[in-house]
């Protein structure tokens, strides 16, 4: 009792002074003309060094980092393992410059980055450290350069194509007749799209569009042939400017729509799932946990995200006359398919 | 930008020979240019013209922002409809499937399809609509909306459906409320609510041209426009539309209409809804009846111009699913333009007598010198502003509320039709609250409460408290009990119609208003049955109901004034030569019946709609007041004869192969009497066929259609000189991006 009592006091105590850190460390950045921000925090010697590169300020990255240390220093306290932690913390502006020099000074052992800009930026700085590329969809991944580091590893922001087929085959038990709409990003989907539709019994429906001007004649010639539409994300065909259209047309020709994210979900899709910077950031600790504590420092190649959230929109599915499953037994059913 | 006003190489200037607008093409928009001068929309719409920005398509990659970026509530609560088995009153919705099966040209062709609606034909190009009977040409027991804005006419009362300035194409679907619902949208919305939800122009980007002809002479050409930019969508439509009217009438008509929706996003949460429009057209009127033999000369050969307008403005803000507020002003203008002179007394003692009675013998037949009557019987001006604030949230999970208030202000002013010219006002301001309690899991409780208060009038509350069970998932049963009000319009109250000597003394009377008539009442009883059969896309909606009416408003026929009538008591009422009519509050009346309204999607190719009403009525008002030394000084009407027995409805369309569709539509009405101009009619049936062929031509989607209707019928509709016989149709579209 006593004892985890402590360690709680102990978690709390560090987490204040880490958040005064990050604190100073923002205004000190903020005070640097230079599109880069360095900020520093103690860390001790005998530790590896990790630096996460974000894409910029938006509190999510923040969020993220935050659940990864929390989550690393959990472990830390519970298990009196190695303990791990990102010490620095590197900001890409939008006129991005080399990072490298920064990167070289700080020499750390391993580069989490956060984001597509800075994953492009460490991709580009020709750095050999290895790298863990995390919160970035799977096609911007494989868009970078990948010439000189000799280890990397990524977390994706996508969900799995299974997961979402399961999704639609669990909430949606008489929905066989998938739509979906590709645009230039998603495209490259087609054919694992068509063989997981396939070993799932759906019926699909695809068409590809190569710029927004063919979203709207496409959707409504694809909504004429479905009963439940998989917005793979893409944005030329899944933008804000599109949102209304593709929304409200879906929900005028009684399609539910599969969202990919929480925004989708809230201007009207059906479903999506979700995972949480929560969720992202302690991934991210398992995988550091697992990289450092291993003799070879293995690091997965490529990974989706572990833990989600399915997420509902209750007011569309009534008024389109759907009864969903409960929330939880939902997500049982997905996340089953994964094992 | 301003280049386009000099009409220079940009805008290709066309004059059409059937028609008296002319038309620039602006970027692919066809614009009247009688409307460009003076325009704003216009401007806006140039000065948003430059296509979408080319930055979009150069986004190119996915990013976590693509996953993370905020998006705005779309279907929102007030753009999701509610399902049937949740509402608080019956319910018909038509959506766009079936408007585009029907192959109909007007919204009143559409509402034929509710149960317990009748449609009427008064001319060629007017058309009366109403719920259970009890109509003239204003049928003034039913509120309509559009995208929230009343269209109700505060001056006649009703609808001016002829020159209605939206267009069919445009609307997403039709709501109609079949039952009181003052306790949401304040007086009228008396016996029915009619709400058109026109679509969002984000469906409908890109151009559609549409041409039909066909019987009758008639031409039908329509064009629209709509555009998607980043944070912005709007459309433009047009319309020209010229008809001979029905066989043997007087009734040519042309309509011209302009209509802008823009639909501009401030943020994810804050949208800026502006809509507005203009209509105009020509109307030929006359009307026989009512003078011995074929003519009437105070309603002589004419024609009527009538103009519409309105603008609106809205914003709101969509916090979440939950919350919502808005914020509407709106400004609606009508103009009836009937200002005309009647045959010199010497023409109609001729065609009295049937021989030639000179001008110089009128003096000595009826005292005045020959000479034209000043009249304009339909002759009126309106105009409404309106401003609304509403919020509707969820309280809790079982909780939900909208509630809101506003402020109103609508005007009539006509010299034929007012003393003096006086101008007309009448203030109004309401608040209004309703709630949705979800008891338990089965039963949810409605109840809500409309306080209105006009000037000169007690305050008004509609009150409304509905029980939904839901019996299981499929099936709800609702009980439901609600109040409701009709105001006088400002012509039953303030008449005083007559015709008039050049120097504007008055020579007859013809309508005398009531000076400050009782609001008509309704409380109604209805007991609902909604039920699904999934497998079949099969609703069922059925309606036992019992509507009790107070203080009916009708015109009886007064003798002349030495009847103690109000009107008759101000010092300058002239002569009453003919009798006059007169409105007052005149009976109470009670309806009942039972509705059936069946929708069913058996596929996805196939369309099923049936609607059955069968109403009675009983009660009498007040028809006559006689002649003094009458046996019977005032003449009682039965308001049974008034009400169809049997209304019934069935839609059936299919998608066949090859981008064939079809539809066939049968209608059955039983005889009843139309009030005012109408007359008593004999029951019809009606049957109407539509086949269209779909094809894609270079990315453009060309339709054409043929439309027959009215198949091997020949009927009377609204008056006995009415006939209405076979009409065919043929339609031509085509849509490309």
């Amino acid at each position: 009792m006593v004892s985890s009592l402590q360690k709680e006091m102990l978690i709390n105590a560090t987490l204040e002074t880490l958040g005064r850190l990050a604190m100073v460390s923002f205004l000190l950045g903020c005070s640097v003309i230079s599109s880069l921000v360095v900020s520093n925090m103690a860390v001790a010697s005998e530790r590896p060094k990790i630096i996460a590169v974000t894409s910029g300020t938006t509190p999510v990255y923040d969020e993220v980092l935050d659940h990864l240390n929390k989550k690393l220093l959990a472990s830390c306290v519970e298990s009196a393992s190695l303990c791990l932690s990102v010490s620095q913390v590197v900001r890409v502006s939008d006129k991005s410059e080399d990072i490298a020099p920064l990167i070289v000074k700080a020499a750390p052992d391993l580069i989490i980055t956060l984001g597509t800009r800075a994953a492009k930026s460490v991709a580009d700085s020709v750095i050999k450290t290895p790298t863990l590329y995390a919160l970035l969809p799977e096609s911007a991944f494989n868009d970078l350069p990948k010439c000189c580091q000799v280890k990397i590893g990524a977390l994706f922001l996508d969900q799995p194509l299974e997961r979402q087929i399961r999704l639609i085959d669990s909430a949606l038990p008489g929905h066989k007749r998938l739509g979906v709409l590709y645009g230039p990003s998603s495209k490259y989907e087609q054919n694992r799209v068509a063989q997981l539709a396939k070993q799932a019994g759906f019926q699909l429906e695809s068409v590809v569009v190569e710029n927004r001007a063919g979203v709207g004649v496409a959707l409504k010639r694809l909504l004429q042939r479905i009963d439940v539409l998989l917005a793979l994300p893409d944005p030329v065909v899944y933008s804000k400017q599109t949102v209304f259209n593709v929304l409200l047309s879906s929900y005028h020709n009684g399609v539910p729509v599969i969202g990919f994210s929480k925004g989708y979900v809230k201007a009207g899709a059906l479903l999506a799932l979700h995972s949480t910077p929560m969720q992202i950031g302690e991934q991210l600790a398992d995988v550091l946990g697992e990289y450092f504590a291993s003799e070879q420092r293995y690091l997965p190649s490529q990974q989706y995200p572990a833990n989600f959230s399915v997420l509902m929109n209750g007011s569309v599915a009534r008024s389109l006359k759907i009864t969903l499953p409960d929330k939880e037994k939902l997500h049982k059913s997905v996340a089953g398919a994964q094992l | 930008m301003l280049k386009f006003f000099h009409r220079s190489d940009n805008a290709i200037l066309i004059r059409r020979l059937y028609t008296p607008i002319s038309i620039a093409v602006i970027n692919g928009v066809i614009i009247p240019v009688n409307y460009l001068r003076t325009s704003l929309l216009t401007l806006l719409l140039l000065s948003l013209s430059p296509v979408a920005s080319a930055q979009d398509d150069l986004w190119g990659a996915l990013s976590e922002e693509d996953f993370l970026a905020d998006m705005p509530v779309v279907l929102s609560a007030t753009r999701l409809a509610q399902p049937l088995t949740d509402v608080p009153v019956a319910m018909t919705i038509i959506d766009r499937d079936t408007i585009d099966a029907l192959g109909a040209t007007t919204i009143p062709d559409v509402l034929r399809l509710v149960p317990g609606f009748q449609v009427g034909r008064v001319t060629g190009s007017k058309l009366t609509v109403t719920y259970h009977g009890i109509s003239d040409e204003y049928a003034r027991n039913m509120q309509v909306l559009i995208d929230g804005r009343s269209v109700y006419d505060a001056g006649f009362g009703g609808v001016n459906w002829a020159s209605f300035p939206v267009l069919l194409e445009d609307i997403q679907r039709i709501e109609v409320i079949r039952g009181p619902n003052s306790v949401t949208f304040g007086a009228n919305a008396f016996s029915a609510t009619i709400n058109i939800i026109t679509t969002h122009p984000a469906e409908q980007s890109g151009t559609l041209l549409k041409m039909m002809g066909g019987s009758l002479s008639k031409r039908r050409y329509l064009v629209r426009h709509a555009m998607t930019t980043q944070n912005f969508e709007f459309r433009l439509s047009a319309m020209q539309e010229q008809s001979d009217g029905l066989e043997n009438h007087q009734d040519d008509f042309s309509t011209q209409m302009v209509n802008f929706r823009g639909d501009y996003h401030l943020n994810a949460t804050s949208d800026l809804l502006f809509e507005a429009g203009f209509s105009a057209g020509e109307r030929d009127d006359k009307f026989e009846a009512l003078f011995s033999g074929d003519f009437n000369p105070y309603q002589p050969d004419r024609t009527i111009n009538d103009r519409q307008s309105f603008q609106q403005i809205r914003f709101s803000r969509t916090e979440s699913a939950e919350s919502e507020w808005s914020l509407q002003l709106y400004h609606n203008y009508q103009e009836i333009d009937d200002d005309y002179e009647t045959m010199l007394f010497s023409e109609y003692l001729s065609r009295m007598t049937g021989g030639t009675v000179p001008p110089a013998a009128v003096p000595a037949i009826l005292g005045w010198s020959d000479q034209r009557l000043k009249m304009g019987y339909h002759d009126l001006n309106s105009e409404r502003y309106d401003l609304e604030l509403q919020h509707s949230l969820r309280l809790a999970d079982e909780w939900r509320l909208v509630w809101g208030a506003g402020a109103r202000r609508d005007s009539a002013w006509s010299l034929a039709r007012f003393e003096d010219d006086r101008k007309v006002i009448r203030s109004q301001v309401r608040a209004f609250g309703n709630a949705e309690w979800y008891a338990t899991e089965q039963l949810v409780l409605n109840f809500g409460l409309m306080a209105e208060s006009y000037e000169d009038y007690q305050p008004y509350y509609s009150p409304r408290i509905a029980f939904n069970f839901h019996v299981d998932n499929l099936q709800t049963l609702r009980l439901s009990y609600s109040k409701a009000i009709r105001m006088p319009t400002l012509v039953e109250n303030n008449s005083m119609l007559r015709a008039r000597f050049q120097d504007e003394s008055t020579f007859d009377v013809v309508y005398l208003g009531g000076g400050r008539l009782k609001p008509e009442e309704i409380a109604s009883v209805e007991l609902g049955y909604v039920g699904n059969v999934p497998t079949l896309g099969l609703t069922l909606d059925a309606k036992l109901y019992r509507d009790e009416i107070r203080d009916f408003i009708g015109q009886p026929r007064l003798h002349d004034c030495s009847e103690p009538v109000e009107m008759c008591a101000q010092p300058d009422v002239g002569p009453i030569l003919r009798g006059a009519w007169y409105y007052s509050n005149a009976g109470d009346a009670t309806i009942s019946g039972y509705e059936l309204g069946i929708s069913a999607n058996p596929s996805d190719k196939t369309l099923v709609r049936f609607s059955y009403a069968f109403a009675k009525a009983s009660g009498r008002f007040i028809r006559a007041i006689n002649e003094p030394g009458d046996p019977n000084p005032i003449g009682y009407t039965d308001f049974s004869p008034l009400i169809p027995r049997n209304t019934m409805s069935l839609l059936l369309a299919h998608r066949f192969l090859h981008g064939i569709d079809g539809s066939l539509a049968y209608y059955r009405l039983d005889g009843f009497e139309w009030f005012g101009d109408g007359e008593e009619v004999p029951g019809y049936d009606k049957v109407d066929v539509k086949l269209s062929y779909s094809r894609e031509y270079f990315g453009a989607e060309g339709k054409l259609s043929l439309m027959l209707k009215n198949i091997g019928a020949h009927y009377t509709d609204f008056r006995d000189t009415n006939e209405v016989g076979p009409e065919s149709y043929i339609e031509f579209e085509v849509f490309f991006d």
